[in-house]
Formats: structure tokens, C-alpha cells, sequence
């Protein structure tokens, strides 16, 4: 016994533990962070990228003029950089347009990706709209995994009466009918973003509460936990030592399929109409601008192709980089792979 | 493969060929929802599309002309005592779809249907103002809980208001003169409808027995709603959701149609439309804006559009100034903005100066639009083209701008919302655009555009709290006073809503409304078009030419903006 | 088990009360002038919002208005729907078989290719066929179903003239409209390809059975590439496991420990998700119904709930709670079917 108590292993640093080294060896995670990374620097650098484009009412909420947007915007040293970068005023977020005109016009020199039908700069939406992703998806997913962990987690730990009311309770939710559910939410209390995120998270969170309780289920039955308790170990610490993180696996996947996912829905919505206002800066805005462009003349069908290539391609990859990068994180969590 | 199997391929592709519709059928792709097929309850262009095909009216329209009429249901008519009374004489030999013969009794039951029902949300008010002198049906005109007496007495205004002498004269009887009534009469839901058929199927009987169990009354719960039974040159196979199909009528009184069969389907997807019109699924399809049908759909083989600068719609649109905001806790109007900001006839003409038309048509319409110069179709009586319209000029803007308010208003700057239906791209970029060029003139002068959805308009107009809105009208029937009075007298439906309350106008519209010449009222008209110019009461915005796309198999197409069809299905055919 | 499935069964009316209350609670905060939504359609009608709103009662308090409901809705009348111009059972009734015909010939392939999909990304981890799995199922998931929706439609029924939208072609939907009027064809189920069959047409099966060819492909695409990574995710976990490795190291051929052992323990996370996903679909997918204009009960809740069509949204809001409630219960037997070790008190 005593050499046993002189073997007790010291906690390894992160950065040398077997997690880190598996994710590290697996080109897929680092393709996955590699994609995510660029998404968050565009997002964090959009007013710096847009600089040269804004729309008079982000200038004006900014207090800069158009000639030194440029400048200031691109210039660290600056405090309205700051401004802009950590906190930008609403106005930004809405996409300047180039004339009136319902026809799109291709990629020029002043407008990279095109003008989507309506006059709107595509590539300022691109940009501004991954803040908008991040903001919605990570806070929608964030919301959502947390009530269903709690509940989830709490529902298969203690089982008996708990869970079957927590469980109750949660097909109530899943009996809503999710995308209606959210539509009259937001008809009623407003189409603001955070209306939005708010209905979404709330009609979402079943889905995780199920999974990790069926999880649980599925471990807490299986033989390496009546080990463990054979030996000793308290109920809370086979719990949050060997329940949980074995359960938890699949939701991470899901969880990160979501953050994608979430994109979507708000897409759903805005062809359904009750999106953020048209003109907001947002994946799925962009998206259904080209809802009336996507065949184009006779002899040309392709011809407005830009109007949902860019957007499509944007949410593509987003959705692909948080897959792989939730796949390369479960990887390195599987103690057995 | 085995061999049984290749009958059934070939049945597959057989059957892909015959995609085209046959000649004798014609099938329309539109968007939109048929609300309701009964002509007293239906108020909006999917229903009355398919009314205007089923049932008849008295008179109606020649062809596409808004000024010539021919008989219809009735052969000829007379207008007595200054224009309170009107006799029509009935056209004999004319049977239902059901196979009843058509008589006075048939046409009395319909108008008083209308009078008595009159449900809230129906076309029945206009009718209900000239024949009773209420605008509502009697539960909701007296109330609830009126005494037996009071309802008495509204029985006794719609029982006497039409009356048969006979079996073929129809008399109507007005509460004052109405110069407007006879176009009333034209409207697509002032049709005759088969009594016999309807009271036998449990509709109201007709007496005064049960008329208030029915006063309005939601009719969409009744056999009306649908079911036909007309005298017109089509009638009803069956209804069902998405699909509307009707077929020809072997026992009609007129001129037997070349088209057999009809599909009307709602399908909301415009894209899916344009193929469905590619492939010849479909003969004619709305495609709605002159953007899409420039990029996709012009020169598409085996496709024909029908335009010319002449049509024009028959409505019209303004934006609306708010004379009085109210709604305490109003997020439309900044705190210190004032709520009597358009009061001021200078405010007023600035922000008119600011909307740029021609960029409007330009960009939107393609220029395929006509500025409008006061709010009432340019095809209607009345109309007055001389009268200027407000160029864009910002020069002139800021001038007004200064003089407003005692020159207060250019220092202290407003902040104002400009609101929209969701979903309606014109008038967005109306907001968008004039919010654009007031908030250039200074800094002070903060606009926003805000998106509503329905919900949020109707309480927010209900309350008079919108302070400036785009918005449009179509027309009821193919009279002045459909537009005018509700744009531009106080009482008017929309003018309400924006505290609008300017005796002159008011003056001039009732006495248009008394007027029988129609010279002598169009002389009021344009009188009234020039005095809301120069008050800048409202700003006209302008209309689109309207154009069809059909295939270019279909022949005889025509355009009356008063159809809701724009054409009957009666005067087409297909090569 | 039997107790399990009566208990659960009996919870059902407590769900769908709650369910009821809270939409109608929600319905409150908005005035009866915001509420008369689904009755007011034009600006005309906006002039008579005032006899609107008393007609239709919408200023009566709360408790009234849903004990008016509930008393209706126990006699079976749900009330009018608005939206769909017809009592909320009847637009059910003529409805769901269309979302329903289309899930049901959606949802098997889609579960048929996305579990071998899945399993053989799984098996061949990090090799070619992975990879292109794992690409395509990212892009089909991921593009927005309208665009995918139109692009179909766009190609192969315009371009390529195959197949046709809405549920049958124009010549057949007169006939049948004709036919039916006159008690020549019935619609005994409202499943198209089943009423060809049950009144003797085969062209209208075949007919509706083309038409469903592309709304169904949109489904199965977009639907099918979460279920494949799932699937494949399932899959690598299961084969992470000790007893694989056993029953390898002790010779079993890689066939029977795969198709046999392994994959059907990692469908138990397959069958909560499919099980979601068809009540889902059987709901209506609204985006996919409008696109190829079906006129199932995506589209009619989807204007209700813009419509605050009341009846309408609480009808629904009532199938789906049934649905689910179904759906859930047999994905729990089932995880008890299929895992020994999951037992129920």
C-alpha cells in the first residue's frame, strides 16, 4: 500500500498530456482549428476588412469621415479601432447598398464578390456576418448544452422520480413543435437577434438532455463503473470521473454540428420572413437575396451565381471546420482510440 | 431487367410527354391563397379571380375598357329621382349551374346576403353605406344587445332597399344619391347568386325570419364558401387548397368559351413558377417584378409577354404623413422629436422634395413605371396629369427644411422611423432611400426603417402611432371616391391613421359625392389633386407598368385592371 | 414494459395541457388589435378592425378564451382555422397525409444509405471512401435546402424534364377533381400513390410516385448527411471498444464483428435521432413543401405562426405533442429491444 501512495502520479501539464498529443498528430483537427481560426479573425478584424466600405450610418455612429475610415480602422494604436472592433454600434451591421436595383451585379474591382439583388455588398455581409455566426451559434449551442446538461445529466445520475420528472418535463418541450414554436415567439416578441437566439436555445436544449441521459444510461451499466465502485469510489466521483466523460462524447459532436446548424435555422427564418431585418448582416440573409437569382437567363443560367456561391461557401466551411474540429476533440478525449 | 418490366418504363416516358396542357385547358400558376369563393365574404385578388369567372354581375366591363360597359345578367337599366333610385331589367332564359332559371328573386336574395351578413372583414360596406346608410351589418352597427326595435328598423332599410317588380326589374333603392353606385355594381362580388341552391343548402332563407342569426356572420363556415352555383360561363368542379378547377358550362346564356377546362394553383415559389411556364406545365404565370422577368424570363422560347405603356393599375400608393403621433412610449418618434413634426407644411414639402422618382422607376421598375401626381389610378375619373410632381431636390429641401418651425427645426434635428410591411421589397427601399437622403442634409436629422410584421402594423395603425409609412390602395370598384376619400377626407379609412383633418378637402369630397355630372366631378377631383400638391398632404409614389406572361400559344389576352385576372377566361384561347 | 408503455401513454394528456396553456399564454401579450393578424389580410380590411375584433372575440380575458377552447377542443371541434379557409380537423385531415406520404418515402432510404454510409466511413476511417463521405455529407448538410430545393427543380425537372412539382401534373389533378365529383375516384387514405392503387389508377400512383421523386432527394440529401456523421461517429465509438478487438484477436471475421456486433450496437444514438427526425418530417418540412408545392402541414404552420392563426397553431402545436410523445416512447422500447443492458422499473 505504501508504494502505491508514493506512485500517485503528479497531474500533467496540458500542453504534455495524451489529449494534446493525440489532437496534435491528427491533420484533420488541425485542418478543423486552421478553418475556425480564419473565421474568428475575420470576425474580430471586420471592421478593419470593411474599412473602405461602410455604410454612412456606422461611420456616422463611429464619428469618422469615409476618407479616414481607411486609416483609422486599420490603425491599432487608434481607440475607435477598439471601439469598433469590441463593441461596434448597430448600424454596422447593416449592409450597405449600391443603388436600389433588384438585378445583381457580378464581382468588380470596388465589389470582390458582387452586389446581391437589391444592391447589397456581398462581401461586407460575408464579413460582418461571421460576427453574427459566432454571436448567434456559440450562444444558441452554449445556452442550449447547458440546460441540457444540467438536466440530462442530472436526470441520469439520480434516476427514480427525478428523472422521470425532468424527463416529463423535457417532452414537453420536445412536444413543441420546434421551427413553429420559434416563429410564434418571435411574431409575437419582436424580430430582434436576441428574441431569436433566445426561442431557438430554448426549443433546442431537449435534444441534448435526451442524448446525454441515454448515455448515461448506456455507461453507467457498464462493467468498468461496477469496477470502480467495487473499489470504493463515491457516487459522485464515478460520476464526473467515469460517467461523464464517456457519455459526453456524442453531444460534443452534436454540439458542434449545431454551432453550424444554428446558421441555418436563422436562414429557415428569414425565407419564412421573420429572420433579423432584410439588410442585416447574416449568413442566411445573404442567402435568401439570391432566392429569385438562383437560375439565371435563358442561355445563361449560371449567370448570378455569385449571389449564393459566396454565402453557401461561407456557411459550408464554417459548418465543416466545427465539424472537424468537434470529431478531432472527441478523438483525442477517447481513451481507447 | 426483366421483361414485364419494360411496358412500364415506356408507360413512364410516355406519360412525360404529355407534360404540355392540351389545347382546351388553361392552367394558371400564381401566388397568393384563395380565402374564400363566396362573393359576400371574398375581398381579395386570388378569390375574386376565380368569382369573376363563376358568377355575373349586372353590367360589367367591355373588354378592357373602365369607361364602356355592356349587359350582362342585366339588359338594360335606368337612374331615377336625381339618382336615388336605379331599375335594371333582367335578362330573360338565363339558367344557374345548378340547372334553377335565373329571376329578380335570385338577384334581390343576393344584394340583401350581402346587406344582412356584412361580415367586418368583406366588401359589404360599400354596398351597406349607399343602400342603408351603415357601413356595418346591424350587430356590429347597433350592437350587441340593441333592442328588438332598433334591429326592426335596420330590417325594414334592407328589405326596402332592393325590391322586384316582377320577375325581371330589379329596383334599388338608395338612402341619398350616390353617383358612385353604379360602379359598385360592377364589382365582381355584386354577383347573382342561384337562391334557390343556396337557402336549399342551408344558407340564410332569405326572410326576415333568421336574417340576424346571420348578420356578420363569418361565411367562410357556410356552403357558399365553397360551392358555386352562378350563371357564368364556368362553374365550379372543386376547390381544394392549392387548386382551384372549374370547367365550361354546358347551359351558359352567352357565347360558349373555347377553353373547356381550368386550373388555377398557388404555388408560392416564384422560381418554381418559371419552370413550371419553361416546361409547359403551366400557361400563364405571375412573375410579378420587371427585374426577374428582364434576367430570366424575356426571350425565353415559347414564351410571350403582353405589355404596353398604356396599362396602368388601379391603385395607388403614398407615403403617408403623420399630422398628430400618438402612443404614449412610441419607438416610431424620438423623445424630444415633436408629435405634430407634419404638421408643418414645410416638413412636409422637404421630405417630398427628397423622394427621388425617377430613381424609384429606374432602378426598381426598370423604368417601366409612371410617376403618379395625386393618390388615384391615372385611368380613373378625376385624374389630373398636370398636376406637378415633387422632383427630387435637395436644395430645395434644405430650404423648406430651414423655414420650418420658425427655423427651430433645422437646429434642434427629429428623429423618426419610417415603417414597412415586412416582406415588401418597393416599399423598403422607399424607407430606405429617403432615409438616406434626409439624414444627408444634417446630422441632426436622424432617420431609421423598421420592418413590421403584420401584428405589430395593425396595432401600431389601429393607434396612430406610425409617423410616416408607405403604403398602397387597390381599387374596390373603378370609382374616384374609392381613392379619394379614404387618402384624403379626415373620416377616410387610411387618413385616419394620420390625423389627417383638412376642411377644405373635406368640403370638396362630399360635395363630389353628391355630384351626378360626371364632368362637373371630375372638375372637383383634380381640384382636390392640386390643393393636396401644394399642402403636400401625403406623397405619391409611383406605379408599375404591369405586364402578363403567358405562352405564346395563348391568344386574345387583354388587360382590365379592374379584373382581378386582369382578363376572363371567357375571351382566351390557346393555338 | 407494458406498465412502462401505459404509464407513458398516460402522460400524454398532461403534456399536451401544457403544451395548450403555454401557447395560449403566449398569444396574450399581444393586444386583440395585433391578434385580429389573421383575420385583417388588406388595408381595406384594416378599416373594420374594430368590428373584427369584437366579432371574433379576441378581447375576451385569457382564462374565457381558453376555456372556450377547451371545452370545444373535448367535443372534437378545434375551432377555424384562418389560414387554411376550413375547421383545423379538416385541414389536418387533408394535410398530413401529404407530409406524411412524403416522409414515409423519404425517411427509409435516407436511413438505409445513411447507416451503410456511415458504417463504411467508419470502418475505412481516414481512407478515400471516408473522406468523400465525410466532404459530402458536410456540403449536403450545410447548403440552405432552398438553394438545393431550387437547384433540383431548376435541373432535372426544367433542364432536363424529368419528374414534376406540385403532387400530380395538371391534366391528372382536372381529371381527378371531375373524377371525384362525381364519386368516380375516392380518396381513402389522402396517400396519393396508396388511393391510385386502392380506386384502380395506376397512372395516378405512378404519377404521384414521380412527383415525389424530387421533394423526397431534397430530404433525403440534406436530412440523410447529419444522420450519416452521426452513424459514422457511433460507429468509430463502438469500434474503439474491447470487445471488438476480442472478437477480432480470436478470429472472427471482420464481416461479423462489423455488420453484425458492432453496428448494431451503435445504432442505439441512431434511433433517437431517427426517430426525431421522422416526426420532424411527418410535421412538415416547410421550406422543401414550398419549393415543390405540396400543400402539407409545413406550409400551413408555417403561416399560422406568422398569422397568429390561434386554433390553427394550437392544433398543430397538439399533432406534433402527439407525434413526439409517440415517437419517444417507441424509441425508448426500442432501445431496450436493442440494448439487453437498458431496463426499464
Amino acid at each position: 500500500m505504501a508504494e502505491l501512495a508514493a506512485m500517485k502520479p503528479q497531474r500533467e501539464s496540458f500542453w504534455r498530456s495524451r489529449v494534446w498529443k493525440r489532437f496534435r498528430r491528427n491533420p484533420l483537427a488541425l485542418v478543423g482549428t486552421a478553418i475556425v481560426i480564419f473565421y474568428v479573425l475575420v470576425a474580430i478584424f471586420a471592421p478593419a476588412l470593411t474599412a473602405d466600405r461602410m455604410g454612412r450610418n456606422c461611420l456616422r455612429d463611429l464619428g469618422l469621415k469615409r476618407t479616414e475610415a481607411a486609416r483609422v480602422l486599420r490603425n491599432p494604436l487608434h481607440p475607435v479601432f477598439w471601439r469598433a472592433t469590441v463593441a461596434p454600434p448597430k448600424s454596422c451591421y447593416r449592409i450597405p447598398r449600391k443603388g436600389y436595383s433588384p438585378v445583381p451585379k457580378p464581382p468588380s474591382k470596388k465589389y470582390p464578390l458582387g452586389l446581391a439583388g437589391g444592391g447589397y455588398d456581398i462581401y461586407y455581409g460575408l464579413v460582418w456576418g461571421t460576427r453574427t455566426a459566432f454571436y448567434v451559434g456559440i450562444l444558441v449551442v452554449g445556452i442550449a448544452l447547458l440546460i441540457g446538461i444540467l438536466i440530462g445529466g442530472a436526470s441520469g445520475y439520480i434516476g427514480g422520480w427525478v428523472d422521470n420528472l425532468l424527463m416529463r418535463f423535457t417532452d414537453v418541450i420536445y412536444a413543441f413543435p420546434g421551427l413553429v414554436l420559434v416563429m410564434v415567439v418571435v411574431t409575437i416578441f419582436g424580430r430582434s437577434l436576441t428574441t431569436i437566439m433566445l426561442a431557438i436555445a430554448v426549443v433546442g436544449w431537449p435534444t441534448y438532455a435526451r442524448m446525454l441521459r441515454g448515455n448515461i444510461l448506456k455507461t453507467k451499466a457498464q462493467d468498468y463503473v461496477d469496477a470502480a465502485r467495487a473499489l470504493g469510489a463515491g457516487g459522485l466521483r464515478i460520476f464526473f470521473k467515469h460517467v461523464l466523460p464517456n457519455s459526453i462524447g456524442p453531444l460534443i459532436i452534436l454540439a458542434s454540428l449545431d454551432i453550424g446548424s444554428i446558421v441555418l435555422s436563422v436562414a429557415a427564418l428569414s425565407f419564412l420572413g421573420l429572420g433579423p431585418g432584410i439588410g442585416f448582416a447574416d449568413w442566411g440573409q445573404m442567402v435568401n437575396f439570391a432566392r429569385g437569382w438562383i437560375v439565371g437567363p435563358p442561355g445563361e443560367p449560371l449567370k448570378y451565381w455569385y449571389t449564393w456561391v459566396w454565402p453557401s461557401l461561407m456557411i459550408a466551411l464554417f459548418v465543416l471546420g466545427w465539424n472537424l474540429l468537434g470529431d478531432a476533440v472527441r478523438d483525442a478525449l477517447d481513451p481507447r482510440s | 431487367m426483366k421483361r414485364w418490366q419494360i411496358p412500364l418504363i415506356l408507360l413512364g416516358f410516355l406519360s412525360l410527354a404529355w407534360a404540355a396542357t392540351l389545347k382546351d385547358t388553361y392552367v394558371y400558376m400564381t401566388h397568393g391563397d384563395v380565402d374564400t369563393l363566396d362573393p359576400a365574404q371574398a375581398y381579395d385578388t386570388a378569390s375574386l379571380g376565380i368569382i369573376e369567372n363563376v358568377y355575373e354581375t349586372l353590367y360589367t366591363y367591355k373588354k378592357d375598357s373602365l369607361t364602356e360597359y355592356e349587359p350582362l345578367l342585366a339588359t338594360s337599366y335606368e337612374i331615377k329621382d336625381g339618382g336615388k333610385t336605379y331599375v335594371f331589367h333582367l335578362r330573360k332564359g338565363v339558367k344557374f349551374h345548378s340547372g334553377n332559371a335565373m329571376t329578380c328573386k335570385d338577384a334581390e336574395y343576393s344584394f340583401e346576403r350581402i346587406l344582412v351578413t356584412n361580415p367586418g372583414d368583406g366588401p359589404g360596406w360599400f354596398f351597406a353605406e349607399s343602400l342603408v346608410g351603415y357601413d356595418s351589418n346591424a350587430k356590429s352597427a347597433l350592437g350587441e344587445n340593441a333592442s328588438a326595435e332598433d334591429y326592426e328598423k335596420y330590417w325594414n332599410l334592407i328589405d326596402h332597399s332592393v325590391e322586384c317588380e316582377g320577375l325581371y326589374t330589379l329596383r334599388f333603392n338608395l338612402v341619398k344619391p350616390d353617383p358612385t353606385f353604379f360602379a359598385k355594381l360592377l364589382y365582381a362580388g355584386a354577383a347573382i347568386v342561384d337562391s334557390k341552391w343556396a337557402i336549399a343548402h342551408g344558407e340564410w332563407s332569405g326572410t326576415k325570419k333568421d336574417w340576424l342569426d346571420w348578420a356578420g356572420k363569418d361565411l367562410r363556415q357556410g356552403y357558399l364558401h365553397k360551392h358555386m352555383s352562378g350563371t357564368g360561363p364556368y362553374k365550379l368542379v372543386k376547390w381544394d387548397g392549392k387548386n382551384v378547377v372549374a370547367e365550361a358550362f354546358d347551359g351558359y346564356w352567352g357565347k360558349k368559351p373555347r377553353i373547356k377546362k381550368v386550373l388555377v394553383q398557388i404555388v408560392d415559389e416564384k422560381a418554381t413558377r418559371i419552370e413550371a411556364l419553361k416546361r409547359g406545365d403551366a400557361d400563364r404565370v405571375t412573375v410579378g417584378d420587371w427585374a426577374t422577368l428582364e434576367s430570366q424570363v424575356r426571350g425565353l422560347p415559347g414564351i410571350k409577354v403582353w405589355e404596353s405603356k398604356n396599362w396602368a393599375p388601379a391603385s395607388a400608393g403614398v407615403i403617408f404623413l403623420n399630422f398628430k403621433v400618438e402612443g404614449k412610449d412610441n419607438p416610431f418618434i424620438g423623445k424630444n422629436t415633436p408629435r405634430d413634426l407634419f404638421s408643418d407644411v414645410h416638413v412636409r414639402r422637404a421630405f417630398a422634395y427628397l423622394v427621388d422618382q425617377d430613381a424609384l422607376i429606374e432602378d426598381l421598375f426598370l423604368g417601366h413605371g409612371i410617376k403618379l401626381t395625386m393618390a388615384l389610378p391615372p385611368s380613373f375619373l378625376g385624374y389630373d396629369p398636370t398636376i406637378p410632381v415633387y422632383p427630387y431636390d435637395p436644395d430645395k429641401a434644405e430650404a423648406e427644411f430651414k423655414k420650418a418651425f420658425g427655423g427651430k427645426l433645422w437646429d434642434q434635428g427629429f428623429e423618426i422611423t419610417i415603417t414597412f410591411n415586412q416582406g415588401n421589397e418597393f416599399r423598403q427601399t422607399v424607407a430606405e432611400m429617403l432615409k438616406a437622403n434626409v439624414e444627408a442634409l444634417n446630422p441632426k436629422f436622424k432617420v431609421n426603417t423598421q420592418g413590421l410584421q403584420w401584428p405589430d402594423y395593425l396595432k401600431s395603425a389601429r393607434n396612430k402611432m406610425l409617423p410616416i409609412w408607405p403604403l398602397g390602395w387597390v381599387a374596390d370598384y373603378a370609382d374616384p371616391d374609392n381613392f379619394i376619400h379614404p387618402f384624403y377626407h379626415s373620416k377616410g379609412a387610411l387618413a385616419k391613421r394620420q390625423n389627417l383633418n383638412i376642411p377644405e378637402l373635406d368640403q370638396l369630397i362630399e360635395e363630389a359625392r353628391k355630384t351626378v355630372d360626371p364632368n362637373k366631378r371630375a372638375e372637383i377631383y383634380k381640384k382636390i389633386g392640386r390643393l393636396a400638391h401644394e399642402l403636400a398632404v401625403n406623397i405619391p409614389l409611383p406605379s408599375q407598368n404591369p405586364f402578363i406572361v403567358t405562352r405564346d400559344n395563348v391568344k386574345g389576352v387583354y388587360y382590365n385592371p379592374m379584373r382581378s385576372g386582369t382578363f376572363l377566361w371567357k375571351d382566351i384561347y390557346k393555338e | 414494459m407494458l406498465t412502462f408503455t401505459v404509464r407513458r401513454l398516460l402522460q400524454l394528456p398532461l403534456v399536451l395541457f401544457a403544451v395548450s396553456l403555454i401557447i395560449v399564454g403566449m398569444m396574450q401579450f399581444l393586444p386583440p388589435s395585433a391578434r385580429a393578424a389573421a383575420f385583417v389580410k388588406s388595408e381595406q380590411q384594416l378599416a373594420h378592425i374594430d368590428e373584427i375584433i369584437k366579432q371574433y372575440h379576441l378581447d375576451a380575458p385569457f382564462y374565457v378564451q381558453y376555456w372556450t377552447w377547451v371545452q370545444n377542443a373535448l367535443h372534437g371541434n378545434f375551432g377555424f382555422s384562418r389560414v387554411a379557409k376550413k375547421p383545423v380537423l379538416e385541414a389536418f385531415a387533408e394535410k398530413l397525409p401529404v407530409s406524411a406520404e412524403l416522409a414515409f418515402y423519404a425517411f427509409l432510404p435516407m436511413l438505409i444509405v445513411s447507416i451503410w454510409l456511415g458504417t463504411l466511413a467508419a470502418i475505412y476511417r481516414d481512407k478515400l471512401i471516408d473522406q468523400i463521405v465525410r466532404v459530402l455529407a458536410v456540403l449536403f448538410w450545410s447548403i440552405p435546402t432552398f438553394v438545393l430545393g431550387i437547384a433540383l427543380v431548376a435541373v432535372v425537372y426544367g433542364y432536363l424534364r424529368l419528374f414534376g412539382i406540385g403532387r400530380l401534373p395538371s391534366d391528372l389533378i382536372i381529371e381527378l377533381a371531375q373524377a371525384s365529383a362525381v364519386g368516380k375516384f375516392h380518396y381513402y387514405t389522402g396517400f396519393l400513390t396508396l388511393d391510385g392503387l386502392l380506386n384502380g389508377r395506376l397512372d395516378v400512383t405512378w404519377a404521384a410516385l414521380k412527383h415525389l421523386v424530387l421533394p423526397a432527394l431534397t430530404l433525403i440529401l440534406v436530412q440523410g448527411a447529419q444522420l450519416v456523421r452521426v452513424m459514422r461517429s457511433s460507429m468509430l465509438d463502438e469500434l474503439g471498444k474491447d470487445y471488438v478487438r476480442t472478437a477480432r484477436a480470436k478470429g472472427l471475421p471482420d464481416r461479423v464483428v462489423y455488420y453484425k456486433h458492432a453496428r448494431r450496437n451503435a445504432l442505439i444514438p441512431i434511433i433517437t435521432l431517427a426517430g426525431l427526425m421522422f416526426a420532424f418530417m411527418i410535421n412538415g418540412v416547410v421550406i422543401t413543401e414550398t419549393i415543390f408545392n405540396l400543400p402539407g402541414l409545413g406550409q400551413w404552420a408555417a403561416l399560422a405562426a406568422v398569422q397568429l392563426d390561434q386554433p390553427a397553431i394550437l392544433g398543430f402545436a397538439l399533432l406534433t405533442a402527439v407525434i413526439v410523445t409517440t415517437a419517444n416512447i417507441v424509441v425508448d422500447l426500442l432501445y431496450a429491444l436493442v440494448d439487453p443492458r437498458i431496463r426499464y422499473e
